[in-house]
């Protein structure tokens, strides 16, 4: 977040000034004293009232807007009364304490290991005369093209609460009214108040790397453990990139330990201690938190991004969405699909999504897709594909759906760092109309419906779907 | 009633209003607090008469009484009026509701109480005005919900409270408590540079009130970016970027005042990144933070 100059704090204080009732008009040219004068007369209960649930309009809220732009008192009765959940509600990642399956288990993790191995051979051959990859990476992504072994899937430690997964969080911000903070809290509050303005907040934008400039983090060892069976018994097709990849349902699939948190993409801090100051007076009963400790900003992410299949119905329309939101040529991510699926199936380390991006909380705002990992202190934007106006997005931890405009449709499972395109079909219809809402209640189950009134639904984390009506 | 032909309360204008007046009778439901249509038409051409310009006409008065909150504005003129049925829905519907609005805003369990029935008393109408019991639920207009309504009042009510006692501290009390009252360093503050001065309000002054809101917020009160955006009805990621914009734009917008003033292009950065005060605040912290804390008040002389 940007800091202003003292000198600017200053005379926006001043600009405020004492409250002068009936003083001046509102034809003053001086903005001072035109603030002066908007102070002058308070807006009653109701204005102010409407003015924080949207039901004014016009000039009649400009004049709110302009007497609490000057009114430090008014503007401390808004932020006491405000109410709870006006906000949008934001998009809940409910930890799934169902099945831990992990969508394109072996092509997506598998294949990270063959893409690195696939620039190194790419980039042998460009400069001198072809060559074989290391023997071992061949041998080893051989070997596991032909057995349907399971695939162990390298996770990041659970992070937040340990243990069960909880349940589905509402996607309303704040604590309920009713919440009692404990003494030490509003006590550490207190000391978060008495600090220096300056060291109250941190900075509320914290620069993320980008995931093109973050160094790859090798991947924490997780054993499998049973999930439920996969709906499909598919065989992983090494030479045909193009239909479906899937694991195989006799095979151990590759798990996903989702880290234990007590939401996916979004939990809001209670915030008890809500900052409530007077005029600069320090609050007796307590103030808000201690805005700080952001979030590691190195923020590392794997090899490059697997290729994944997420519709059947794809049919070689999907490449490989690149960081920038490229497209490769789909040549590319056909040999680049084959040969990941092969490493898919290794049982290599692979990548993973940042431990950061795993607990991010996601928003739609004003057409853009905003994400953040600090827990809601600071937001940056996110680029995907080819850009557009996003308008729904939904994440369970690190994987997110985001939807938009004439049908976009994007996946991520390494919480944004790489995403793929899906265009769902269902026979002779495909998804064109504008996202509108997107409902995944785990990484497989989940529905996407559209402004034409249609709901696209998909069991198996977005290979197939099936449209209503 | 007052009022020209053609405005609110006229006698014309009333007749052509009448018949939606009817209308939102029975839509409000007003009927079932005990509610006469004579009573609740009279509410709806008192909020016409407060918000509405004189010149107001009837069409735009009906647009505006369907903008209004109809079924709880009946409500609380049935409670002003000291219909019992309507107190035991009111009471139904916003006891909890109150109590909790009044924790949530004073935080401390006897506090909220106080706050609460202090309220409470008020909305029922304990105090008499020329023999009649006066309920401050007759002011609510149904501009917006009666819940957050009764937030709004409770806070304003906590913030006059709160106001009015820092301006009754004792001084016997504080030197009880041991404070030490010694006279503030006199500290010499350099003034800003005029043209500095000047190219800041202007920059501010030609931002929308919205924007000058957000700031006041941020800077002066120090609330966070969820309790803007709450207060807006906005997401605290549009807020951040909000601020991070306005931010922007007001450092160019300065920096483009001070080159107009004359100033060269390093000179007027050189104004923005160093304020000298911003220099004498920091070092006066430095080396107040070694020295033991001291209540200190002004001592007039």
């Amino acid at each position: 977040m940007g800091q202003l100059p003292k000198i600017v704090v200053d005379r926006l204080r001043a600009a405020a000034g004492p409250v002068r009732p009936g003083n001046g008009s509102g034809a003053n040219q001086n903005p001072a004293e035109r603030q002066k004068h908007a102070m002058a007369n308070h807006p009653d209960a109701d204005l102010l009232t409407g003015f924080m649930e949207q039901a004014l309009a016009g000039q009649e809220r400009e004049q709110v807007v302009e007497h609490l732009a000057a009114c430090g008192m008014c503007r401390d009765v808004v932020a006491l009364a405000a109410p709870e959940s006006v906000a949008p509600a934001l998009v809940q990642g409910p930890v799934s304490d169902a099945s831990s399956w992990l969508r394109w288990p072996v092509l997506r993790w598998g294949s990270a290991a063959a893409v690195v191995a696939v620039g190194v051979i790419g980039i042998a051959l460009y400069r001198n005369q072809p060559s074989r990859p290391p023997a071992n990476q061949v041998a080893s992504a051989r070997s596991s093209s032909n057995s349907v072994a399971p695939v162990t899937r390298e996770a990041v430690p659970a992070q937040g609460k340990s243990g069960s997964k909880t349940e589905p969080k509402k996607a309303e911000t704040t604590v309920a009214a009713s919440d009692r903070p404990s003494p030490d809290v509003r006590e550490k509050s207190k000391e978060a108040l008495a600090a220096p303005a300056s060291a109250k907040r941190a900075p509320e934008r914290m620069e993320v790397a980008s995931a093109a400039r973050v160094p790859a983090r090798p991947l924490d060892k997780v054993a499998p453990k049973p999930t439920s069976p996969v709906a499909t018994a598919e065989q992983a097709h090494v030479d045909e990139p193009s239909s479906v990849v899937a694991v195989s349902a006799g095979s151990t699939p590759l798990v996903e330990v989702q880290p234990q948190t007590s939401a996916g993409g979004f939990e809001m801090v209670p915030q008890p201690e809500k900052t409530f100051s007077l005029q600069g007076q320090p609050t007796p009963w307590g103030s808000t938190p201690l805005i700080g400790g952001t979030a590691s900003a190195e923020a590392r992410r794997g090899p490059s991004t697997p290729v994944t299949v997420a519709s059947e119905n794809r049919n070689n329309k999907a490449g490989f969405v690149g960081r920038l939101g490229k497209t490769t040529g789909f040549a590319n991510s056909k040999s680049l699909l084959g040969t990941s699926l092969r490493a898919s199936e290794s049982g290599a380390s692979e990548s993973e999504a940042p431990a950061v991006l795993l607990n991010a909380r996601w928003n739609v705002s004003l057409g853009a897709l905003m994400r953040s990992v600090d827990e809601g202190r600071s937001w940056q934007t996110v680029n995907v594909g080819q850009g557009g106006v996003w308008r729904a997005v939904n994440a369970n931890n690190s994987d997110v759906w985001v939807g938009g405009a004439k049908g976009a449709l994007y996946h991520s499972d390494d919480g944004g760092v790489r995403w793929h395109a899906v265009v769902p079909e269902a026979g002779d219809r495909k998804l064109t109309s504008d996202v509108t809402r997107i409902e995944f209640a785990d990484t497989i189950h989940g529905h996407v419906h559209t402004s034409s009134g249609e709901v696209w639904s998909t069991i198996d984390g977005g290979r197939t779907w099936s449209v209503q009506p | 009633m007052s009022g020209s032909a053609q405005s609110p309360a006229g006698t014309r204008w009333l007749a052509e209003v009448r018949p939606v007046l009817r209308k939102l009778f029975a839509q409000s439901g007003a009927s079932k607090f005990g509610l006469s249509e004579a009573a609740f038409s009279q509410a709806l051409s008192e909020a016409a008469q407060k918000y509405l310009p004189a010149t107001a006409a009837a069409k735009e008065a009906a647009e505006f009484w369907r903008g209004l909150k109809l079924e709880e504005l009946a409500l609380a003129r049935a409670c002003a009026a000291g219909i019992e049925a309507a107190w035991d829905i009111f009471l139904a519907r916003y006891r909890e509701k109150l109590y909790d609005a009044a924790w949530a805003i004073a935080r401390e369990e006897s506090a909220a109480r106080e706050l609460a029935d202090s309220l409470y008393a008020n909305l029922y109408g304990m105090n008499e005005r020329d023999g009649r019991r006066v309920s401050k639920l007759a002011s609510y207009m149904g501009r917006g919900s009666l819940e957050g309504w009764l937030r709004t009042v409770l806070a304003q009510e906590h913030v006059d409270r709160y106001r009015s006692r820092r301006r009754l501290v004792s001084l016997d009390e504080e030197e009880e408590a041991g404070h030490q009252f010694i006279a503030a360093e006199r500290v010499e503050e350099q003034p800003a540079d005029p043209r500095l001065v000047q190219a800041v309000d202007q920059a501010l002054g030609k931002l929308p009130a919205e924007d000058r809101y957000v700031l006041a917020s941020y800077f002066l009160d120090e609330r966070t970016l969820a309790e803007i955006a709450k207060s807006l009805g906005v997401h605290e990621s549009t807020i951040s970027r909000r601020l991070d914009k306005i931010t922007k734009s007001l450092h160019a917008a300065v920096r483009e005042g001070l080159l107009h003033q004359g100033m060269s292009r390093r000179q007027a950065e050189e104004a923005l990144e160093a304020d000298v005060r911003d220099l004498q605040v920091n070092l006066r912290a430095r080396l107040s933070a070694q020295e033991a804390p001291v209540k200190q008040r002004n001592v007039e002389t």
